[in-house]
């Protein structure tokens, strides 16, 4: 039990009395003596209890000193200055309890001499407890300067190709901030380690070989942000987001190559899918799967329900992701007019279309041209022709368009060269010959055209074998 | 008021106000927070509980051929030469541990390993092994993905059954439809979301309708089951003497009566009925209309086999399941059974592949040629795998074998899911997983991710807790995602 130190803590407590009753009386006699307003008596009382409190918080501060735990010099400062303070309270106390009219320049150099010692005494007792940084961590880059600290670094600035990527400060960093830093740091190493440094990732943790030798299977950092999610063990620990696969594959590849602290990416050393994991991780690469229109708000309840008054079957895509999927074909009916218009009034929200069925006209066609984040459209069994084909070419985002069962020849086929992004097309019973196909496959290698399965053959074979031997049965 | 209860009403008041408060959000509406049911009246229905999917959903609709009995992954996919070097020799004791067997062969006093009597050879660029059984299926490999590692908890075929179909072995949870109905809603308004089509047979493991069942959920999300011939949905046609007419009438006051019954009960069941009693006056006109193959040409039947043109056989069924998946039906599920062969292994399977081989294969390729095997997934499998020992006597051409639990092989194709995959390993003697087991759980997790939900946020308050359709289990196989 140590008596000492229980009331010492109450030193922070008390400390606020003093700056606030000192504060209070000093304001109010500048503002007498400047306005030339009748000083009140009760002020002598007011002087009284702040200097009580300040001697009260000068007793309890030394109490707290003597447990130790902080930097002599620092508390010498403060004590310094505490003791100013209870000191220049007594003074003026005395002074204006006994001493009638004290001169305009005596009270406001007492006064003002007051003011500096409490926020000096302060200043440097917050100092103590959050630490010389504290005050300037957010501080615009010239009050830095003033204040003596380094400026902020500057952000590093954008990389634009791989091999710019500054291994630890590109890559590495970046990631171990995002996710790991705010436990493992210079102040709060849990599991005694330092994530926030390179000395303190060198350094390792309690457990032994934090990157291990190289090999993933002998690295303890590697193995946490593995484990099953559940696992006690996994970090970042529970309810923290885990990273991505993207981090944890550029963490792999990071300690495979022996975790370098320094130097550049160098791209023709790497591996394809550590190309692709680290583009990602810079941002040069979309993520794998991410949704590839740009990311718009809500979609407006009247829009859909526009696009429902007419029949229409529609979808949000998902959550976050506000793009509609709108079906027509379960109507089994002729497509209007206005359902048309209704689709071009809502041509930025819509992503897929399914007009299945919905003997959709040459001039119809020509509208559905104006939507500009159509993904992918769906035309089967349509009455739609080669000019049809032709009004679609400026669909700057269309990557699938099916075509099964229509009326189109091989000069559609031409035309679906030209579409910017398209990379599937379904040609299946339609005009289209498979020379056509096999000529366009050459020019646009990466476009996938899908005509009837090249298995049909075999399985009408198969078929007629079966059949066969069934009517041989039934002969015998 | 008298649309809502009055716990509905304080948590909707509740979570509108404090939604409001902490954020000054408006235009909340009560479906986004509403994650265990209730909140929600029919007309929502068809975007379901969760109103749009977590993320954009790779697989809009699924058809899963469900191969009830247990195929021997040793006659089929898994090719294990070990067991022709071995043939006839007790199965190693440190390979069969501890697991537990069948009271069919826990009492045989010797477990002979017996190899397969079917040629295998590897095919398409994928170089998949499969066996002369499966010639079709053999020609689409590269479109498939084989999860060879599957395992499940149940060793007999109804709690393994219930287990795959419900995740769970004993009775009474929703199926994997019945969720993805709730919580997906439909794609087509005319037919119910949830479609299920048995080949007619007499033999094979029973099967019962709670395989398809709503459990706990609102009875509109059970699966609906078409059967072959000239009535496929029993009752949904009018009565002799009342037309479509009387028969609309009839239904706009019967749901005026439902409405003062809810007034006065509260039952959300009574929701369902309305809204089924209004499906089945849909279903009047859409279902003749997909059951009728007259506009399919000659060359589709020759496609599927020469079963497609007998109504209920698998064949059949598939070339329907297609025909369902062209109008949107978000989850067909097709059973076949007889896949259970503890005796009489050979002839038995030759016969269950000829039923189904062509059929599936056509199936993928069919959905693949009409641009629809990009967002539907096909699922292939059993409820569990079959043992590398015989059971009972083996002669030259004859031999059994007994259900096996801890390995099978599945197939995926389509909707996400990688193609010209082989994903998990068993060992030498199919028996134990060696690499990437995926676990029943696994599997559903993995299924829902891929239609576009979070196994772990699709939920239903139920007895004081909230289910999942993989409880506490179930972890994505990112691996095979495309």
């Amino acid at each position: 039990m140590d008596l000492i130190q229980f009331f010492g803590r109450f030193h922070v407590l008390v400390l606020h009395l003093p700056i606030g009753i000192l504060l209070l009386v000093a304001l109010i006699e500048i503002h007498t003596t400047l306005f030339q307003k009748e000083r009140a008596k009760l002020l002598n009382q007011v002087w009284f209890w702040g200097a009580v409190s300040a001697i009260f918080a000068c007793i309890l501060g030394y109490m707290l000193s003597l447990g130790g735990g902080y930097n002599e010099n620092a508390v010498f400062i403060h004590k310094s200055f505490g003791i100013s303070v209870a000191v220049t309270a007594i003074i003026c106390t005395l002074l204006f309890s006994y001493k009638k009219n004290v001169g305009k320049l005596l009270t406001s150099a007492l006064v003002s001499l007051q003011l500096f010692l409490l926020f000096a005494t302060g200043h440097y007792g917050a100092n103590m407890t959050h630490g010389e940084t504290y005050l300037v961590e957010h501080a615009p880059n010239f009050v830095r300067t003033i204040a003596g600290f380094e400026p902020h670094k500057a952000p590093r600035p954008a990389i634009t190709q791989i091999d710019q990527a500054d291994i630890y400060l590109d890559i590495v960093q970046p990631i171990l901030k995002a996710n790991c830093v705010s436990c493992h740091n210079d102040s709060k190493a849990k599991g005694q380690l330092n994530l926030a440094n390179i000395e303190g990732i060198k350094k390792g943790g309690k457990i032994e070989h934090t990157l291990g030798d190289g090999k993933l299977s002998n690295s303890e950092l590697y193995k946490r942000i593995t484990l099953d999610e559940h696992d006690k063990k996994f970090m970042p620990a529970e309810g923290k987001t885990p990273l991505t696969d993207t981090q944890v594959k550029t963490i792999a590849w990071w300690i495979k190559a022996g975790a370098p602290m320094s130097g550049t990416l160098q791209a023709s050393t790497l591996s394809k899918e550590d190309k692709k994991a680290l583009s990602q991780t810079l941002g040069l690469a979309p993520a794998d799967n991410a949704w590839p229109l740009a990311k718009r708000t809500e979609v407006p309840g009247e829009v859909i329900g526009q696009l429902q008054k007419q029949e229409f079957l529609v979808k949000t895509i998902a959550s976050k992701i506000n793009y509609l999927d709108v079906d027509y074909s379960s109507n089994l009916q002729a497509i209007s007019d206005d359902a048309i218009s209704a689709l071009v009034s809502a041509k930025d929200y819509i992503a897929y279309l399914n007009l299945i069925n919905s003997q959709i006209t040459q001039e119809q066609i020509a509208e559905i041209s104006q939507l500009p984040n159509l993904l992918r459209l769906r035309l089967n069994k349509t009455p739609v022709s080669d000019e049809g084909i032709r009004s679609l070419q400026t669909l700057p985002n269309l990557e699938y368009l099916n075509l099964f069962g229509t009326q189109i020849s091989d000069s559609s086929l031409r035309t679906l060269t030209e579409f910017p992004s398209l990379k599937q097309v379904y040609v299946g019973q339609t005009g289209v010959t498979q020379t056509a196909i096999s000529e366009i496959v050459a020019i646009k290698p990466d476009l996938q055209v899908f005509a009837l399965s090249n298995k049909l053959a075999e399985f009408q074979e198969s078929t007629k074998q079966a059949l066969g031997k069934e009517t041989k049965k039934a002969a015998k | 008021m008298n649309e809502l209860n009055r716990r509905q009403f304080l948590k909707a008041a509740t979570l509108t106000g404090t939604a409001a408060g902490l954020s000054g959000l408006s235009g909340l509406t009560l479906a986004d927070n509403a994650e265990d049911k209730k909140l929600i009246l029919p007309d929502n229905s068809l975007n379901g509980v969760l109103g749009k999917p977590h993320m954009p959903a790779k697989a809009k609709r699924m058809i899963y051929l469900f191969q009830s009995g247990g195929p021997s992954q040793m006659e089929l996919f898994d090719y294990k030469p070990m067991l022709n070097k071995m043939h006839g020799q007790e199965i190693p004791s440190e390979v069969r541990g501890d697991t537990k067997l069948t009271t069919m062969t826990a009492q045989q006093t010797s477990l002979p390993l017996v190899k397969s009597v079917f040629n295998f050879k590897q095919h398409g660029e994928s170089g998949a092994w499969v066996s002369e059984l499966l010639p079709h299926t053999a020609k689409v490999v590269d479109d498939l993905c084989f999860i060879k590692s599957v395992q499940t908890d149940a060793i007999n075929h109804d709690p393994a059954a219930t287990f795959i179909l419900t995740g769970f072995p004993i009775a009474g949870r929703p199926s994997l439809g019945a969720w993805l109905s709730y919580g997906l809603g439909s794609n087509n308004n005319n037919l119910p979301p949830f479609i299920v089509l048995l080949t007619n047979q007499n033999k094979g493991q029973p099967i019962f309708a709670r395989l398809w069942g709503n459990g706990f959920l609102p009875s509109i999300h059970q699966g609906v089951r078409f059967r072959a011939g000239k009535d496929p949905v029993l009752f949904v046609n009018n009565p002799k003497g009342i037309d479509r007419h009387d028969r609309r009438e009839m239904l706009s006051y019967l749901s005026k009566l439902h409405g003062i019954q809810y007034a006065k009960t509260m039952d959300d069941e009574i929701h369902s009925r309305i809204a089924q009693y209004e499906m089945a006056q849909r279903m009047q006109t859409s279902v003749p209309d997909v059951n009728d193959f007259s506009d399919e040409p000659d060359w589709v039947f020759d496609m599927y086999g020469p079963d497609s043109r007998t109504p209920g056989t698998f064949a059949a069924n598939c070339l329907l399941a297609r025909r369902l998946a062209e109008r949107n039906v978000k989850f067909t599920q097709l059973f076949h059974r007889g896949w259970d062969h503890h005796s009489g292994l050979p002839g038995g399977i030759r016969q269950m592949c000829r039923e189904t081989d062509q059929a599936s294969a056509a199936l993928v390729a069919d959905l693949k040629q009409r641009g629809l095997l990009d967002d539907t997934l096909v699922v292939w499998g059993g409820e569990f795998g079959r043992t590398s020992y015989c059971q009972g006597k083996f002669t030259e051409k004859a031999y059994g074998r007994d259900h096996h639990p801890n390995a099978f092989t599945m197939w995926m194709a389509g909707g996400g899911v990688k193609s010209g995959m082989s994903y998990g390993e068993t060992d030498d003697f199919a028996y134990n997983v060696t690499k990437d087991p995926v676990h029943v759980h696994d599997l559903h997790a993995t299924i829902m991710h891929l239609m576009g939900v979070d196994h772990e946020r699709l939920t239903f308050k139920y007895q004081g807790r909230r289910f999942r359709l993989t409880d506490v289990h179930g972890k994505v196989v990112k691996d095979i995602l495309a």
